[in-house]
């Protein structure tokens, strides 16, 4: 009974977000991208991505080298694509992180009430103190620049957000009688979080999750801006875009490709959420 | 209603709080800089030159720092007894003249006696003796006066100082002094690196400190050589290359070191002067012999000869460097010459060794640090890929040079880029490949190799007092350390700098000196 | 209610404690140590080490924490910066303002642009005037930083020449820094508004307004518009916050000396004592920042308000 209810709810939602072209935009473009980091590999070998070439750097697009080659000779649209897979691994690696531990605090913090409340959030406070580009810095040159650490590093910076974000929903929805009730009725902990917490801001976690991980993609692309990204020759789209900035004024396209490929990603992450969060919020009638 | 007035006056309360009472920074001079003075920003008069600084200064004292960017300021504000030129010539500054002792080990300086500090005090051998003895005793600056047995003062202008033992380079060294005030630095203590002191005695005074943004210059009046053509200048703190490309291209800046991807772009434009400045810097990689796989010369030699410098050249620099050969320039380093065994590009060779070494299908030889300033990524990246095509395969580690220095002496490492400007004499080599030296990173220990033959070697080319003795002496250990095949010399950097068309600038080797320039 | 603000004053103390020590084991956990970075590559071992002696860099760990914590709350001395010697206090009091004046022109600006465009766009909705405004704002959202920076930079300072390519010192030195700067957020608040007018117009009070005629509906709307520009105050003041240390790559650009570049140099130089100087002074502006933003949502919304009360 209950699967039946969840799979009209979801089809519910489907519909309406189909309904909404941004959003359906956003999807497709977000799907092909995902697909092309995927296969990455099947669409142009990664060695393309390293291999220079004296004689060709700074080329404009060709036949053969699709987005022209970067100042090493190598193959840009290999590298753009390439990169886009650990630009996307790094976002959606960060976020589920955050999400993660962001969502654990927020389930003890809203089901065991005030002290631990204080304190959790106290600690998350601490943490968010420091603005999260910063913090991030902080801890990525602390652990070293590899792509784990980065991905630990961003994630750890984000997760007071989604704490706070998901305790505020979670305590907009339930409150001690809710609980009390859901005690009455034989559940434990865990399964009250689970079963019954958990679904009613499922739509909040999921709207969160498309705007973090664009979010953590910039913070990423910034942070290797700054030098802290990931190793070289790892393409990663911020590391693209650094590489490129000094040849701006003679070779733009190198910044032109990367960030175009960035902008797609951030923006469609973003119509995709703004579109779930009108198709899941309850107040809408259709 | 009541609720939100009180809210918007807190609120304007605050606010008023953080924008109006905005403390005025701290004025290190204590008093107010007289004459006119131009402001940056405004179009120059010609009395004044706009200059940039690549990283924030660090502090007027030239006894604590050796960095590029406070050196710049310090040539204009600091002198020592002599100026040495390009070809090794010694040309007076506070010294008029020197003799050296029959046995090499007692230097007697005769100062002028018409030099003046910037804050009035005539300068005497007082000074002198001062500024030496606080060199011994500073960390950055004793390794060039860590010979010195004794400095003394004969007269009030006559300075002697005693060296241990003979030793050659001393006099090249004894430039790198600068000769401060001794009245004023005691007299300011603590606070003497951070305020205006005028301690110095150069063509140029600072009127105006802060070390994070602004340094400006006024020429000093009582000069000895005369005034400076140029009455101010003006140093600003920009540390993003490319707003400070805009800055100097929309002419708010005179003079500017153009980032080499531009370089093309300013030297084809009409407005503007542009000349790539030769240095001694040496861009390098080290291999160290006494770790991994790199005991093995063979696999040293390999990867030397996978190295292709004009490659490297391109990629990392624009084509701008110079490729080198060996790590102490030729032309202008006293003892170096360009006959001295070298490695040249050569795949064939490369994977020749490799067999040698009993790897003809690839070896991985490891982690390779590099500091990530500047271009050294791209050399790493470039020198990544080089070593790829022959077979042999590392991980190329990024650092801040600040970081992995400490280990990098202690031997701690596989293999390294980074680079150093070496000051004209091969003594100089000494900081890098010295047994006994603690910068050194290549100490030959754990090796197979004679080190103490090499400190012999150096020892004895420093207390030579023959100059063609000298030269051989130092052939023979460059042969020597050249063929361990540990250190791989990549390029020597050029500066690519422009300049307002309407400017006359000289420049010399590694530095400027703006007494040398002049408006039209 | 004023026991919460009380509390919640206090309770700012033993977060500025957490970030210090949060701070301090970061910086310890990356390696290099002050004297190298000090004296240079060119710097003799024994000088290296005598310096770090003296600098108290050899004592262990949590003594120097310690030592650090007391110096701090108890006399208010956050030590001096191993680059300069100076005290940090001094730098970060001189960076400060410098900061503010660029943040507070960044927020006003995203909020003056940003928040009439979302209640036009969220009133004129799927019209172009809705359309175009969220295309846009979208677009600006995803932009890097340092790219929308740049190209400003080379299209006024450079190509127009009308604009100063760096420093703050004149107040046109402000403008590039101000739509860089506060262009992003301008699109944040911008969608912000949209969102929170659009829930505020399809909530029932409204739609009965509608249904009740013209004046009633004026009075309706002037409350509609109040209660969906409310969660926008307090989002412009999360902003705020954010702005405040997150100028870093702006600041940079633009060779502002404002706190985000001091601390970005003081990271990458390993110049712990103003990093944790500057963490510091950054946690203690956001936090407050927060708690205001925290006290508006109380005095606007009762029912906040009561459970602070509580």
């Amino acid at each position: 009974m209950e699967k039946q209810k969840k799979q009209s709810q979801f089809k519910e939602v489907w519909r309406r977000l189909k309904k909404s072209k941004p959003a359906m935009f956003g999807l497709i473009v977000l799907s092909l991208l995902i697909l092309t980091a995927l296969f990455a590999e099947q669409i142009i070998p990664y060695k393309k991505a390293l291999e220079m070439n004296a004689a060709i750097r700074l080329k404009p697009p060709s036949l053969e080298h699709i987005f022209g080659t970067d100042a090493y000779g190598r193959d840009l649209f290999a590298r753009v694509l390439h990169g886009g897979r650990r630009s996307l691994l790094i976002g959606f690696g960060a976020t589920a992180g955050a999400l993660f531990f962001g969502w654990i605090i927020a389930s003890i913090v809203s089901y065991y009430g005030t002290r631990v409340d204080n304190l959790l959030m106290r600690l998350m406070d601490i943490i968010a103190a420091v603005p999260m580009t910063l913090m991030a810095l902080a801890v990525v040159s602390a652990l070293g620049p590899t792509l784990q650490n980065l991905i630990i590093a961003i994630a750890f910076a984000r997760i007071p957000t989604f704490a706070r974000i998901i305790r505020s929903s979670m305590l907009s929805v339930v409150d001690a009688e809710y609980i009390e009730a859901a005690h009455a009725g034989g559940a434990g902990a865990l399964r009250i979080i689970l079963k019954h917490i958990t679904p009613n801001v499922s739509g909040t976690m999921i709207v969160q999750t498309t705007m973090a991980t664009a979010q953590l993609i910039l913070i990423a692309a910034s942070l290797s801006f700054l030098g802290l990204g990931v190793q070289l020759p790892t393409p990663e789209w911020g590391a693209l875009l650094s590489e490129a900035r000094e040849f701006m004024r003679t070779t733009p396209l190198l910044m032109v490709f990367p960030g175009i490929f960035m902008v797609l990603t951030s923006l469609s992450l973003n119509l995709l959420g703004d579109g779930l969060r009108d198709a899941l919020d309850p107040k809408l009638k259709s | 209603m009541k609720r939100k007035l009180f809210l918007m006056a807190v609120i304007t309360l605050i606010l008023s709080l953080l924008l109006g009472c905005a403390p005025k920074a701290p004025d290190p001079t204590g008093s107010q800089p007289t004459g006119s003075k131009p402001t940056g920003g405004d179009a120059p008069s010609r009395d004044s030159v706009n200059l940039a600084l690549v990283g924030v200064v660090s502090s007027l004292d030239p006894s604590t720092t050796a960095l590029t960017v406070d050196l710049e300021l310090f040539h204009q504000i600091y002198e020592s007894f002599y100026y040495v030129d390009d070809f090794s010539v010694l040309h007076p500054r506070l010294a008029l003249s020197h003799t050296i002792s029959e046995d090499g080990t007692v230097y007697t300086f005769k100062m002028r006696e018409d030099a003046l500090f910037h804050n009035g005090e005539p300068v005497t051998a007082d000074d002198a003796v001062f500024s030496f003895e606080l060199a011994m005793q500073s960390g950055v600056m004793s390794p060039y006066v860590g010979v010195v047995e004794k400095v003394e003062k004969v007269d009030d202008h006559t300075v002697a100082i005693t060296l241990k033992q003979a030793y050659t380079p001393f006099l090249t060294n004894s430039v790198q002094i600068s000769i401060i005030n001794k009245k004023a630095y005691e007299e300011a203590g603590e606070k003497f690196g951070s305020t205006i002191t005028g301690a110095g005695t150069g063509p140029y005074k600072v009127i105006s400190y802060d070390g994070n943004t602004k340094v400006e210059l006024e020429a000093f009046d009582k000069y000895y050589r005369g005034e400076a053509p140029i009455k101010y200048a003006t140093y600003t703190v920009m540390s993003d290359v490319s707003s400070g490309l805009i800055a100097f291209e929309s002419g708010e800046l005179d003079f500017y070191a153009v980032p080499t991807a531009n370089w093309d772009e300013i030297s084809n434009n009409k407005k503007f002067v542009s000349r790539l400045n030769p240095t001694s810097h040496i861009s390098y990689m080290l291999l160290n012999p006494a770790s991994g796989l790199l005991q093995n010369e063979d696999i040293r030699y390999a990867v030397q000869y996978a190295i292709d410098r004009d490659a490297i050249n391109l990629l990392a620099y624009e084509g701008l460097a110079v490729p080198a050969y060996h790590m102490m320039h030729p032309d202008y380093i006293f003892g170096a010459t360009d006959d001295t065994f070298k490695f040249t590009y050569s795949p064939e060779k490369a994977k020749e060794h490799l067999a040698k070494a009993g790897y003809p299908n690839g070896v991985n030889i490891g982690e390779i640090q590099y500091t990530t300033a500047n271009y050294f990524p791209k050399i790493a990246q470039t020198i990544h890929s080089q070593l790829a095509a022959v077979g042999i395969e590392c991980e190329i580690v990024g650092g801040q040079t600040s970081d992995l220095v400490t280990g990098w002496r202690a031997g701690e490492f596989n293999a390294l880029i980074s680079g150093f400007n070496a000051i004209l004499d091969y003594d100089y080599y000494t900081r890098y490949t010295s047994p006994a030296v603690s910068t050194s990173f290549l100490k030959y220990q754990n090796t197979d190799y004679d080190a103490d033959w090499v400190l012999e070697m150096y020892n004895k080319g420093a207390a030579e007092l023959d100059p063609e003795k000298r030269k051989e002496i130092y052939e023979e250990l460059e042969n020597f350390i050249a063929g361990t095949a540990c250190y791989v010399p990549v390029f020597f950097k050029s500066l690519p700098y422009a300049w307002d068309a309407d400017l006359n600038v000289e420049l010399d080797l590694n530095y400027y000196y703006l007494y040398e320039w002049s408006w039209n | 209610m004023w026991k919460y603000v009380i509390k919640r004053l206090l309770l700012i103390i033993p977060i500025l404690l957490g970030v210090t020590i949060l701070i301090f084991f970061v910086m310890e956990l990356s390696p290099g140590d002050p004297a190298s970075t000090i004296l240079g590559a060119g710097a003799t071992q024994e000088a290296i080490d005598m310096l770090n002696k003296e600098l108290g860099y050899d004592r262990p760990m949590l003594t120097r924490l310690g030592s650090y914590i007391a110096n701090v709350f108890l006399k208010g001395d956050f030590g001096n910066s191993y680059r300069s010697r100076l005290p940090v206090i001094d730098s970060i009091v001189v960076s400060i303002p410098i900061s503010l004046r660029v943040a507070f022109f960044a927020i006003t600006f995203a909020a003056v642009v940003g928040i009439p465009i979302g209640v036009l766009s969220a009133v004129k909705q799927y019209s172009l005037l809705d359309t175009i405004p969220t295309v846009t704002s979208l677009f600006l959202s995803a932009l890097p930083g340092f790219w929308l920076g740049m190209m400003l930079l080379y299209l006024f300072a450079l190509k127009l020449g009308i604009l100063p390519s760096y420093g703050v010192e004149t107040w046109k030195g402000f403008i590039l820094p101000t739509i860089s700067l506060g262009l992003p957020y301008a699109a944040q608040e911008m969608r912000f508004t949209r969102s929170s007018m659009l829930e505020t117009i399809r909530s029932d009070y409204v739609r009965t307004a509608r249904a009740k005629g013209a004046a009633e509906r004026r009075v309706i709307w002037r409350h509609a518009l109040k209660n969906a520009l409310l969660p926008v105050i307090t989002v412009t003041g999360t902003i705020f916050a954010a702005m405040l240390g997150g100028a870093v790559v702006t600041e940079s650009l633009y060779s502002i000396p404002g706190l985000g570049s001091l601390l970005v140099t003081s990271i990458k130089i390993k110049d712990t004592p103003t990093v944790m100087g500057c963490t510091f002074v950054l946690a203690a502006m956001c936090s407050l920042v927060l708690l205001v933003v925290d006290l508006l949502y109380a005095v606007v919304d009762p029912r906040i308000k009561a459970k602070y009360s509580k």
